[in-house]
């Protein structure tokens, strides 16, 4: 492909067959079309009838939150419990009521999941309950309530009583007329899978759990400590103290019901936009048990990590050592680029090296984008940054450290904001242990010689195979150099090793540092056996084949009480 | 009340009927008005985020935004450049969110086999070179070379000025062309 012409050909050539859609995924989306949320009516806000003494106003409604909630991947609206099951409820007294009169009946953990579970009804203007408090919610079945005022509820609407409060002494009645009820209604929408480590899942359940489009989940034994790991525009008065704490952040909108007052005329709210970028809401948790802690939620907040950023999947990590940058290299510098310090600073470190400079030969760097990039910050990716040395005769040195891809760039410190650690093995890097070693593509260019087919693993050994499985492991690091981790033994049937992978508690972390991630190796206990590097060239033997599991990594700096926290390994 | 769209009729409604139906609360209408754009949506989607789960969720997004803010379409027959607008502001937002890691698919194209084998590597080294792209370097060709629009509707999708497209759509292929020689050097 000599120029632009034959690449703009090729592309056009190229994409369609890289955009294919299979009929399922459009089955799906159309499944999803289904289960949207019901559009709230023009002039049908929903009037309210308070009835509670003491109960703190608190709801805000500021914007329209709905069109940030999740559609279940699961289609259909789940199924609210039989009424009867309520029958003895006391509460149903309360609203002088018994399960017989009830369409529904359904419980929230708290009144400010109240958009979770009626999505059309949102927002609910005048709502007075105490957020916090739990509440059984009743959706009446036929007659209005006898606080209604005017017509009976609209076509697919119902009026509620909601009793809130925790116990007898504070249940409290709550009507709202002419609600909505189409939606979710019971239960929350089954989460996928929550993404968080064990430690970690409490607090995001808290800030609305695994649906709830959370970012990150920083935790800090002091609230004082995130000012090490983030920089928070507005800050968060509440970190501003010793106790434990927890910031979560949104991808964008936080989903629980918004803050602000609610405009003069509830049918023109529009959706919530979407945030700028580097923008987020946040929810912040005081306290050291994640069920009791303080919340306070923050819209609209601009949020920078101080250095590295720990991933949803980990554990909470030491805050950095302030002061990481030389002072050759200005904060300043890294603000603008709006790189995390440890990019910048590895930015600057790779300059060195490729100009054979240290540190004590420089007397200022600075970093600018490549300016290929049309000035437009495309966080390092393509071409990459110039990196300019001003050394301490006064002469400059002009050095590109460029990002060849992402492939290579995310575990690049210095092309990425969160690199992660490379990790290998016969399997997991797509080094090609089942490659079949003629020809280019499936099947092969049929004048090669190709690769004897292997033949099946037996019954026999497969029987006497022993697996080395590992669920979770830490291991202490301590020094530098060349380290060989002896992990176990494992008995493979035939000399046909089937898997053979492993991961790491948080393959984001900076506590070890290596010059090439972190090798898996399986070596035979037989010195006459070639390595576990293809299975063609490996072979296959009769009966079984003993073999040793090494993690291999060259060490280049340790942070004092470094665990190396291997998870899910597994050689086969 | 919903306005329930006749599907006994022969005439097939207009956009403005499907549009009026659906901000009714008439989902099979806005079922209707969407049908047309979901499967490019889809394929967009997924090659700006470089993931069919990712690209999924982006035009669930799209979807969601499109039912509860639609009326703020003035115009029902400009349903499908706003809609598709929609989907390319949600895919990039997934992709600039997933930052680094995306899954680096390499699906099979429907290349004929009657191809020689170096058109066949190329096509291959072409898709690895378009992933290693940014997200808006993605997005851009996604429009000019899946959907073949025009500058003047690139521009209004990404929210830029029509000189801006040229000049990022030359940029971008630049650097198409600087991935593709480094795949080609692997």
């Amino acid at each position: 492909m000599n120029d632009n012409a034959d690449f703009e050909a090729a592309l056009r050539e190229t994409l369609p067959g890289r955009a294919a859609v299979e009929e399922a995924d459009t089955q799906r989306l159309r499944a999803s079309i289904a289960a949207l949320p019901g559009r709230r009516r023009a002039g049908r806000g929903g009037a309210l009838l308070a009835v509670a003494a003491g109960i703190v106003v608190v709801l805000g409604l500021g914007a329209l939150l709905v069109s940030q909630l999740p559609i279940a991947h699961s289609g259909a609206a789940p199924q609210a419990p039989d009424p009867a099951a309520f029958a003895s409820d006391p509460r149903l007294a309360v609203c002088g009521l018994t399960s017989k009169d009830a369409e529904a009946i359904f419980e929230m953990d708290h009144v400010r999941d109240y958009p979770l579970h009626l999505p059309a009804a949102y927002p609910l203007t005048g709502l007075q309950a105490d957020p916090e408090a739990p509440a059984l919610v009743i959706v009446r079945a036929g007659p209005a309530s006898p606080d209604r005022e005017g017509d009976s509820p609209g076509a697919g609407n119902h009026d509620i009583c909601m009793v809130v409060g925790a116990d007898a002494s504070g249940w409290a009645p709550v009507t709202i007329l002419d609600v909505d009820t189409s939606g979710p209604i019971a239960h929350l929408p089954e989460p996928t899978g929550t993404p968080f480590a064990d430690a970690l899942a409490p607090w995001a359940e808290r800030c609305g759990g695994a649906d709830a489009r959370i970012l990150d989940v920083y935790t800090f034994a002091r609230g004082t400590d995130s000012a090490t790991r983030i920089v928070l525009d507005p800050s968060a008065p509440e970190l501003a103290t010793d106790e434990p704490a927890a910031v979560i952040v949104y991808v964008d909108v936080q989903p629980f019901a918004p803050l602000g007052t609610p405009p003069a005329d509830s049918a023109t709210i529009a959706p919530r936009e979407p945030l700028a970028p580097d923008h987020h809401d946040i929810c912040v948790l005081v306290g050291a048990d994640p069920a009791t802690a303080t919340r306070t939620i923050h819209e609209d907040v601009v949020v920078a990590t101080v250095a590295g950023r720990a991933s949803p999947t980990t554990e909470s990590s030491p805050p950095a050592t302030p002061g990481v940058l030389p002072a050759q290299l200005e904060p300043a510098v890294c603000r603008e680029l709006r790189y995390p310090d440890a990019r910048c600073l590895a930015i600057a470190e790779r300059a060195l090296a490729d100009a054979r400079l240290a540190w004590t030969d420089v007397a200022q760097v600075s970093i600018t984008h490549n300016p290929q990039g049309n000035g437009v910050n495309l966080g390092g990716r393509g071409p990459g940054d110039t990196v300019t040395l001003t050394l301490t005769d006064g002469s400059q040195r002009r050095q590109d450290v460029g990002c060849p891809g992402l492939v290579a760039g995310r575990f690049d410190p210095a092309c990425s904001d969160n690199p992660e650690v490379r990790l290998s093995s016969p399997f997991g890097d797509g080094s090609g242990y089942h490659d079949v070693p003629c020809g280019a593509t499936p099947g092969g260019d049929p004048g090669s010689a190709c690769a004897t087919p292997m033949p099946d693993i037996k019954p026999s050994a497969a029987k006497r195979a022993a697996p080395l499985r590992i669920d979770s492991q830490d291991i202490p690091i301590a020094s530098t150099g060349h380290l060989e981790l002896d992990m176990g033994r494992a008995t493979v049937p035939n000399g046909i090793l089937s898997d053979a992978r492993f991961t790491l508690a948080d393959i984001h972390t900076r506590a070890i540092q290596t010059e090439d991630g972190i090798r898996l190796e399986v070596r035979s206990l037989d010195p006459s056996r070639p390595p576990f590097e293809n299975i063609y060239e490996h072979g296959w033997y009769p009966g079984t084949e003993d073999v040793e599991v090494f993690l291999v990594m060259d060490v280049t700096s340790v942070t004092p009480g470094a665990m190396l926290q291997v998870r899910d390994l597994v050689v086969r | 009340m919903e306005v329930a769209v006749d599907a006994s009729s022969a005439v097939t409604p207009t956009p403005a009927e499907l549009v009026a139906a659906a901000l009714a609360g008439d989902r099979a209408a806005f079922g209707r008005l969407v049908e047309p754009s979901l499967v490019p949506a889809l394929g967009a989607s997924i090659l700006i985020t470089r993931s069919h789960a990712d690209g999924h969720d982006a035009v669930q997004d799209a979807l969601l935004t499109a039912w509860l803010g639609l009326d703020q379409i003035r115009d029902p027959e400009a349903f499908p450049a706003w809609f598709r607008t929609l989907v390319v502001r949600s895919a990039l937002r997934v992709a600039r969110r997933r930052g680094d890691v995306g899954e680096l698919e390499v699906l099979p194209g429907p290349e004929s086999l009657d191809d020689g084998l170096e058109r066949s590597v190329d096509r291959r080294l072409l898709r690895r070179a378009f992933d290693r792209l940014s997200p808006e370097d993605r997005g851009l060709l996604t429009l000019r070379y899946l959907w073949d629009l025009p500058v003047a509707e690139t521009a209004y999708t990404l929210g830029i000025v029509p000189g801006t497209v040229k000049s990022r759509t030359h940029a971008a292929i630049g650097r198409l062309r600087a991935a593709f020689d480094a795949e080609a050097r692997r």
